[in-house]
């Protein structure tokens, strides 16, 4: 209910007629019921325009309650510890509580808000009078009438000046002044620039003057924006949780393909290497299980009574896990078992397998490379020996990574050296 | 009849999401020493160039794996040393091989020639159904060009190679000419049925039952 006289502009509970501001909507009524009682139909429209603002009200506020209520039965622990009352009167303050914290909410959200406003249309102003530009973008308190710092009452003179708050302009000394780095500034104007390059200091160091209260409602933004980003520490184990389970899959693909292979009385792996594989999850199987174990002994939130559930849902999982998918791997033969298959195997596979398949099924990896073997060529030896020695080391190497495909094909390649080697001895001999 | 060379597996992961098929295929590199073949594969496999790469004894082993729509390609890559004293070995890693790449330099003419005579080899002694590709390599150095892109595509035309010049320096066309490499093989092998190319590994029967059972959330 804004009126413009004399191109002034007020803001309040305004009678309309005679434009004093009454304070309150209930004043407003009262005074003019009283003193233009004659105007009804402009006392009609006015009762009806309170009402409705009324009703507005009213219906944010049952929203407000709602919200209110779902709050504080989650933080239900903070009443059960407070002493039961005796029967008699009670009067509920929850009323009462609610219409003063709105009351600050709002005016710490607007106050911070008009803040951030001012600090975006700073930092995007152009020109190279700063305090020009301070000046435009809020209006600096008259310093004549102002005779003591408001912070800590210390009367100005010639040593102790007069500043102004860049960001609402108030007046205080110089002690009591904070300053705001443009880095800091940026920071808060975009949260994006919380990590990375903005941490690099710039050699130009420019700050703002500003105000404690300034200060003060800009750090609470900063520190609410912090906490809401920071990662807690059950989200960093289960990530990695999550990251050990995504690798523990290929090797479970490739130990059961080996067991397979091996009980089939296959040659094609050898058991030894299954062997080590399996002791590779295991030792993948027991880290999951640290990490579980770790979540679960997570000390329980305390804004978060459920946390303690998510823990414990956690640790159950990841046990799931690994009794599902490590513990029930098959076990493998003892080598006197195997030659039994194997025995049994070629008994009944008299007929050698005609087929040749050029494609082979194998469990998918990422590229690998065995480091070079450094030995030095000798020019004397044979390059076939030279090579079945750079393939035996090949051999080890890809055994230590437990990369079992590759031993396959690293094997299959020196039994075909081998068999050439023997062939050119022999025919040398002849 | 079941085309045993287009077997393949499809494997099921603990999820639920199903994987596409995967075959392992042996390629061979060929050529001249000193045209780039380690530096190739070196980009292919592990994504590095080094200027002063030694020269390669016997024949180095890598492995690397694409992916082409749903079909996993696992290379399984020998890289022979070009020196002549090593050269006994190259018909081992070939003979076996689904796939070979024969590597010149386009800055040295001779390079091109041997390359040639490695083609003709692997025509004659490799499995037919062998895919070759050319690769004429050192691009980055085509000021010094001796070879002709055009005089080399017209080779690679008249014997139907695959061809790309490449440069494992600045990685042009290294992974394109696998990969080129990789969409032309299954087809391939569908096309000449399971044949005498390659002395292939018996299967392990279906990897799929054992981990899908008791699994929570198939």
């Amino acid at each position: 209910m804004a009126e413009f006289s004399e191109g002034k502009i007020m803001e309040g509970f305004l009678c309309p007629m005679c434009h004093t501001d009454m304070r309150s909507s209930r004043t407003l009524l009262a005074h003019f019921q009283e003193q233009h009682s004659e105007e009804q139909d402009i006392l009609k429209s006015l009762k009806e325009l309170v009402g409705k603002a009324k009703s507005k009200i009213l219906k944010l506020d049952d929203k407000d309650l709602e919200t209110f209520n779902k709050e504080l039965s989650l933080q239900k622990y903070f009443l059960e510890k407070s002493v039961p009352q005796d029967a008699g009167q009670t009067r509920s303050h929850i009323e009462y509580f609610k219409e003063v914290r709105r009351e600050r909410l709002d005016h710490r959200t607007s106050e911070t808000n008009k803040l951030i406003i001012r600090l975006d249309r700073f930092l995007r102003a152009e020109g190279t009078d700063r305090k020009q530009i301070a000046q435009s973008l809020v209006t600096w308190l008259d310093g004549s009438t102002v005779s003591r710092c408001p912070s800590c009452a210390s009367s100005f003179n010639i040593t102790r000046r007069q500043h102004h708050c860049r960001l609402c302009g108030s007046i205080m000394c110089n002690s009591c002044s904070c300053f705001l780095t443009y880095d800091e500034a940026r920071n808060i104007i975009s949260p994006m620039y919380f990590d990375g390059k903005s941490q690099v200091q710039r050699t130009d160091e420019e700050t703002l003057r500003i105000c404690v209260h300034c200060a003060n409602m800009l750090d609470c933004r900063r520190s609410l924006q912090m906490s809401q980003n920071m990662q807690l520490p059950i989200c960093k184990y289960y990530e990695k949780l999550q990251q050990i389970k995504y690798e523990i899959e290929p090797s479970l693909d490739l130990f059961n393909k080996m067991y397979k292979s091996i009980m089939s009385g296959d040659v094609t792996y050898q058991l030894q290497d299954a062997q080590s594989l399996k002791t590779a999850i295991a030792k993948q199987a027991e880290l999951l299980d640290a990490y579980g174990k770790k979540i679960a002994s997570l000390p329980p939130e305390p804004n978060i009574p459920k946390a303690i559930n998510l823990h414990n849902a956690i640790r159950r999982g990841t046990a799931v896990f690994i009794k599902e998918h490590l513990l029930s791997l098959p076990v493998l033969p003892s080598p006197a078992e195997l030659e039994h298959i194997k025995q049994e195997q070629s008994l009944r596979n008299e007929v050698p397998n005609t087929y040749n398949i050029p494609m082979k099924r194998v469990a998918v990896t990422t590229g690998w490379s065995p480091a070079a073997v450094d030995a030095a060529p000798e020019t004397s030896e044979d390059p076939l020996i030279e090579q079945m020695n750079i393939v035996r080391n090949y051999i080890e190497q890809a055994k230590k990574e437990n990369r079992f495909d590759e031993v396959v094909s690293l094997r299959e390649n020196l039994d075909m050296l081998k068999k050439m080697y023997r062939k050119k001895v022999g025919a040398n001999h002849e | 009849m079941e085309n045993m060379a287009t077997r393949t597996q499809t494997a099921q992961r603990p999820n639920g999401s199903a994987q596409g098929k995967i075959c392992q295929f042996k390629l061979v590199l060929l050529g001249e020493s000193a045209v780039g073949k380690s530096s190739l594969v070196l980009r292919f496999v592990k994504g590095q160039f080094h200027e002063y790469q030694e020269s390669t004894i016997g024949a180095a082993f890598l492995t690397q794996t694409v992916c082409l729509d749903d079909t996993t390609v696992k290379f399984e890559i020998w890289d022979t040393a070009g020196q002549e004293r090593y050269h006994s070995l190259a018909p081992m890693y070939y003979r076996g091989a689904q796939a070979a790449i024969v590597v010149y330099d386009i800055t040295n003419q001779d390079t091109f020639g041997r390359a040639k005579t490695w083609v003709k080899e692997l025509q004659r002694q490799a499995s037919p159904n062998i895919v070759i590709a050319l690769a004429g390599n050192k691009q980055d150095l085509a000021n010094k060009r001796m070879v002709e892109f055009e005089e080399a595509q017209n080779y690679a035309d008249e014997n139907t190679l695959l061809f790309m010049e490449t440069s494992a320096k600045t990685a042009m066309n290294v992974n394109d000419i696998f990969l080129a490499i990789a969409k032309k093989l299954p087809r391939n092998e569908q096309a000449s049925g399971a044949s005498a190319s390659g002395q292939g590994r018996r299967l392990a029967e279906g990897d799929t039952g054992a981990r899908a059972a008791g699994s929570c959330c198939k």
